[in-house]
């Protein structure tokens, strides 16, 4: 790269820290101190999360909402606000999103991701079956949330969701030694 | 085709359109002489293994028999120090390699920084070393493809850094370096009005107008006291009026694009958006 090439990486490179509210390499550059202070770069910073947000609210509709009533969705979108390795396209950030937390320490969202990833993978045309494991009864988790309500009390057990382009419903409720009914509103998330 | 007949003597008008809504699809070609899609925003899949939706394409593909096509990209990054964005064009090859295009259009600014995406758009210095940078990159891009490249002038919403050049002669040197073409976004010229104090008649005074084929006209938002460019409302009075001056000032202008982000279809609803095509060819007639 060319001393003057140079100039402008490092520039670009302060800039991407500032946004992203990293620290960025001392210098004396008044530049970088008019861009700190600027009401453009709160701006940026705010639009950039408004965005983050809505295409994660509408993508993955049923993790972020299950997120918010644990609390945890604002610190979810810090995170990925900070990330490096985020990605930009809206369908990569989602699954992006999804994959954080399919192995989540809370059971209900480790289960909620893990459906909504496997929902949104036949979305886009995956043909092959997803197993999903859950503590509990999925469908009125499933439903509440769907609804835009908090996930109420769910009868505990050994349940199955599996989803599968090949199943009518697309999504089916199994509970050890016992099919349950399918849970066809979930239909209403697919892309 | 529908209102189309009355456009003799305006420049041809054209709608953001990004596929998946028949409904809107068939309304837009009866008003709209031309379409503009995102390579970007009709692709499926992650970092360098993108793909244009097949589904999607096959509705281009259609619709390009009743009305043209311009690409207009978001994610080349065409001002990253570290280097532009592959993979989006490989999704410019694959929707020309399938799609007759009219042009080929970007923003002059950067998304990426290192390969990390800035999730957003910010302008570039005008100077030498960014003007050097770009203008080797429209020269391969206008080797790569066989129709016109054009870049857009994007919002600024940071401060201005020092620079060797205004914003108009920044303009006419990468034009007059590369050929290539402009596309004149109205509404940023009012933000840009609006949040530092662009001068637009000085700035429309000192363009080289000749070089501008393309017109974008867009309703935003404003927060916080700056004028966000987001696509996401009718055109104000004020913004379809400049393009009106901007079309009388302008010799070489083909079309006018009516800019609205997907996400903001459903909140404006199809005859709104309709109506905004209309209203705007009858306000440049």
């Amino acid at each position: 790269m060319s001393g003057q090439a140079a100039r402008l990486a490092a520039q670009q490179q302060a800039l991407l820290a500032l946004l992203k509210g990293r620290p960025v390499p001392a210098g004396d550059d008044s530049y970088l101190d008019l861009v700190r202070d600027s009401r453009g770069l709160t701006m940026l910073q705010m639009i950039t999360a408004w965005w983050r947000r809505f295409d994660l609210e509408r993508l993955a509709p049923l993790t972020s909402r299950a997120l918010t009533h644990e609390g945890r969705f604002e610190s979810a979108l810090t995170r990925l606000g900070r990330d490096a390795d985020t990605p930009a396209a809206i369908s990569a950030l989602a699954m992006h999103f999804l994959d954080q937390h399919v192995e989540d320490t809370d059971p209900l969202i480790a289960a909620v991701a893990s459906t909504e990833r496997a929902l949104t993978l036949v979305a886009r045309g995956d043909r092959s079956p997803h197993e999903v494991r859950w503590d509990r009864d999925p469908a009125p988790v499933l439903n509440a949330l769907l609804a835009g309500h908090p996930p109420g009390p769910a009868a505990p057990g050994d349940f199955r969701v599996t989803v599968s382009a090949d199943r009518p419903t697309l999504i089916a409720v199994e509970r050890r030694g016992d099919l349950a009914n399918s849970t066809s509103g979930v239909r209403r998330i697919i892309r | 085709m529908g209102d189309k007949a009355a456009s003799v003597g305006c420049p041809a008008i054209g709608v953001t359109y990004e596929g998946g809504d028949p409904a809107l699809l068939e309304r837009l070609v009866e008003v709209a002489d031309y379409l503009e899609v995102a390579p970007d925003f009709i692709a499926t899949g992650t970092g360098d293994d993108l793909r244009i939706r097949r589904e999607i394409l096959g509705e281009w593909q259609a619709a390009a028999e009743e009305v043209e096509i311009v690409a207009h990209g978001v994610g080349l990054s065409i001002g990253s120090a570290s280097g532009w964005n592959e993979a989006y064009l490989r999704l410019v090859d694959e929707l020309a390699g399938a799609v007759p295009l009219r042009w080929h259009s970007e923003h002059l600014g950067y998304t990426t920084v290192d390969g990390e995406p800035l999730g957003t758009m910010l302008s570039l210095p005008r100077t030498e070393e960014a003007l050097d940078l770009v203008c080797e990159r429209v020269i391969r891009l206008q080797e790569r493809y066989p129709v016109r490249f054009l870049l857009e002038n994007i919002a600024r919403m940071l401060p201005d850094p020092d620079g060797d050049y205004d914003e108009a002669g920044f303009l006419n040197e990468l034009c007059k370096r590369t050929g290539c073409g402009l596309v004149l976004d109205v509404y940023n010229l009012e933000c840009d009005a609006h949040n530092h104090g662009l001068d637009i008649d000085r700035f429309l005074g000192a363009l080289e107008l000749g070089a501008v084929h393309e017109l974008h006209v867009a309703g935003g938002t404003e927060v916080g006291g700056m004028k966000l460019d987001v696509h996401s409302r009718r055109a104000q009075p004020s913004t379809v009026a400049l393009a009106a001056r901007a079309v009388a000032a302008t010799p070489a202008v083909w079309g006018v694009t009516y800019e609205v982000l997907p996400e903001a279809v459903p909140v404006l609803g199809h005859d709104v958006i309709v109506d905004e095509v209309t209203r705007l060819r009858a306000a440049l007639s």
